[in-house]
């Protein structure tokens, strides 16, 4: 008996040990950064876009402008977010005018999250939301 | 255990209690050892923002930041990965001292100035690597496939 309660209080101590580790090992960037530094990349409209317009926009412009165009801003974004979260580790859900678009895989547990409502200039706010598994 | 009439253990019952207590109390205590090791992060400190990368001609970085965490850490040496996702093709490792050993990795994203006055997206991976001996080398090696 005395046996059985201390292989119990062992194996709690190595259950909180693992655990204490495992939140320890989120060594990639925050989604909230992510989100934050995207009102901040410019680029050209001509890069992303099929405008023949060298005009520099914010990389939320264009996402906002992607909802209802069909243009590479989305193809961008994947692989952005793989070269930054790894390949299908990523799930990017964006929504401005009433319209939604989501980049990334959809596998039912993130480690972790953010959500932000960005301004875009030609008016009102995209709202974001990236969820990440590291 | 097996107890006697008065409800007291044999010597021997007592010795393999001790040893069984002791065994398991040992495998935890090497098991704290290991994970304690595998949680210890020498990158911990390191500030991505110290780090001079440009992109406007290539890619290039300022590596003394990363000969000066080599000295302030226990490290043998430092690779930095730069990937410019959609702007350039190739991506870009620069290496300083003994890249070999324990990895410690590290992904930091920052914005950078392009041409024509762009700002884009820089994917930064950093990985360090545990010094194994006093024998490191220091060298610096650009990765050959950039252009």
């Amino acid at each position: 008996m005395d046996a059985m309660l201390f292989l119990v209080i062992v194996m709690a101590a190595i259950s909180v040990t693992v655990a204490y580790h495992a939140a320890d090992t989120d060594i990639g960037p925050d989604p909230d950064v992510f989100l934050k530094e995207i009102s901040v990349m410019e680029m050209r409209l001509s890069d992303l876009t099929e405008m023949d317009d060298d005009s520099l926009g914010y990389l939320s412009d264009l996402m906002a402008y992607s909802v209802t165009h069909d243009c590479g801003v989305q193809e961008y974004l994947e692989g952005l977010l793989g070269a930054l979260f790894g390949e299908g580790r990523f799930l990017l859900e964006y929504s401005y005018g009433g319209h939604t678009v989501t980049i990334g895989e959809d596998r039912g547990y993130f480690r972790s999250e953010s959500s932000r409502s960005i301004a875009v200039s030609v008016g009102g706010y995209m709202d974001a939301r990236l969820r990440v598994v590291r | 255990m097996i107890e006697d009439a008065r409800g007291d253990m044999g010597f021997m019952e007592a010795i393999v209690s001790l040893m069984a207590v002791t065994i398991v109390i040992g495998l935890y205590l090497a098991f704290v050892a290991t994970s304690a090791a595998a949680a210890y992060d020498p990158m911990e400190r390191f500030d991505i923002d110290s780090l001079d990368v440009d992109i406007s001609d290539g890619v290039s970085i300022d590596v003394s930041y990363l000969y000066a965490c080599i000295a302030a850490n226990d490290i043998a040496g430092i690779s930095v990965t730069v990937t410019v996702p959609g702007f350039l093709e190739d991506v870009a490792e620069f290496r300083v001292g003994n890249v070999a050993g324990l990895e410690h990795s590290r992904t930091f994203l920052r914005v950078l100035p392009f041409d024509n006055g762009r700002n884009i997206p820089v994917v930064v991976e950093v990985v360090s690597f545990v010094r194994a001996g006093r024998d490191s080398q220091r060298s610096w090696t650009p990765c050959s496939s950039w252009s």
